[in-house]
């Protein structure tokens, strides 16, 4: 009966990051972050694996993340639950908009809701990339504004070189991000 | 004899479809818009489902609603094609390469996680995540701030400082958001509508 109990959980929670996935991707990483914290799903320390891994692995990252936090809290069929709550909103959705809407997308209404999340999902994205940076090239916390003082220390030279490398790659060749995430992973494993 | 026909013909129709978006779901990383050109040319150019037109409206709806671009886009095409289950077969198509790779390197990684290179390699692709997720942060502000300037870097700095410093919920800020879009086209500028026919007549040209 707890199994169940477990299983409906993670089929709502997900459910609901469903919900308010806009903008796709990355912009959602807050959101997921904040899910795990209140809900206790994964140890806080995993969610930078669990991103990397959605990296280097197939499909959308919030399917990456319900299935990994689902397999993590229950099992296989916990990764179920969670990845069918991620996605019931967009078939649900869907549908309606097919059945009921014909002029959905010119329905002035969407047209500026959406407009107004568009600034949100900028903010939210320059959260999610502080909290990589935090865990990468910086040596401590962003918003404590250690890195006011100038000190070196605060930056982890070695990684900073790899970051701007992939920089670089990513502005100047056509080299795909998986390459280049894979070539960092190695990188590291071998010099670091 | 024709139904069986016809049925027979929808079986292959429900696999084809699976086969789609399986293929489509395992040679897309990084999600959401990196699948679309992919779609394209599936279902476009080389079957001939769906005009140029139709795939535009697909695509559009799918940016439009909230969740994953790849399987609000999936069932979209599978439900036009073949109704509420090709929908679903198409979405369950998509998602499946994603819920395979992430179960199977949980298997083997729970494991590893301890092991000291498995925590190199990964200290390797958390920067590389670190860059591609700046990266996708500037190019996003860059084509957001493109239009109302200063309000909306106003809101994204306001929802930076929330999220990132305060830790409020980014459910509420996206809520807030939406409210926020609906009164400012409706009482302050009313332009919306205008300059996306605008848009429409150029892109037509």
């Amino acid at each position: 009966m707890t199994v169940i109990i477990t299983w409906l959980n993670l089929y709502l929670i997900f459910f609901k990051i469903g919900l308010f996935s806009f903008g796709g991707g990355y912009v959602m990483l807050p959101l997921i972050y904040q899910h795990i914290e209140i809900y206790n799903l994964i140890p806080m320390e995993e969610f930078a694996d669990l991103v990397a891994l959605s990296q280097m692995t197939p499909g959308p990252i919030a399917v990456n993340a319900a299935t990994y936090i689902g397999f993590r809290n229950a099992g296989l069929m916990g990764a179920v639950f969670a990845t069918f709550g991620v996605i019931s909103p967009s078939l649900i959705l869907v549908f309606l908009i097919l059945r009921l809407m014909k002029k959905f997308k010119d329905n002035p209404l969407t047209q500026a809701a959406l407009d107004g999340i568009k600034p949100v999902t900028v903010g939210m994205i320059g959260v999610a990339s502080i909290y990589f940076l935090e865990r990468s090239i910086l040596a401590g916390r962003f918003f404590s504004l250690d890195f006011i003082r100038m000190n070196l220390d605060f930056l982890n030279l070695p990684r900073l070189i790899l970051f701007v490398a992939i920089i670089v790659a990513v502005r100047k060749t056509r080299i795909s991000p998986i390459i280049l995430t894979l070539a960092a992973g190695i990188i590291a494993m071998i010099l670091f | 004899m024709t139904a069986r026909k016809k049925e027979g013909e929808a079986k292959r129709g429900y696999l084809e479809l699976f086969l789609i978006f399986f293929k489509i779901g395992s040679i897309t990383f990084g999600g959401g818009y990196v699948m679309l050109p992919y779609i394209y040319r599936e279902l476009v150019i080389r079957r001939k489902w769906f005009t140029n037109a139709e795939i535009v409206d697909i695509f559009t709806v799918s940016q439009s609603i909230p969740g994953a671009i790849s399987v609000n886009a999936a069932f979209n095409t599978g439900f036009r094609r073949s109704g509420v289950l090709g929908g679903l077969i198409a979405a369950f198509g998509v998602v499946l390469p994603a819920f395979l790779a992430i179960t199977l390197i949980l298997f083997v990684f729970i494991n590893l996680r301890n092991n000291i290179l498995v925590q190199k390699f990964l200290s390797g692709v958390i920067t590389a995540s670190a860059a591609l997720i700046l990266l996708t942060a500037t190019d996003l502000a860059k084509s957001v701030f493109s239009r109302y300037f200063l309000i909306r870097a106003a809101i994204s700095f306001i929802v930076f400082v929330a999220v990132g410093v305060f830790d409020l919920n980014a459910m509420w800020l996206i809520f807030a958001g939406m409210v926020f879009g609906v009164l400012y086209h409706t009482f302050i500028k009313r332009d919306l509508s205008q300059s996306d026919k605008a848009r429409a007549n150029e892109s037509n040209k």
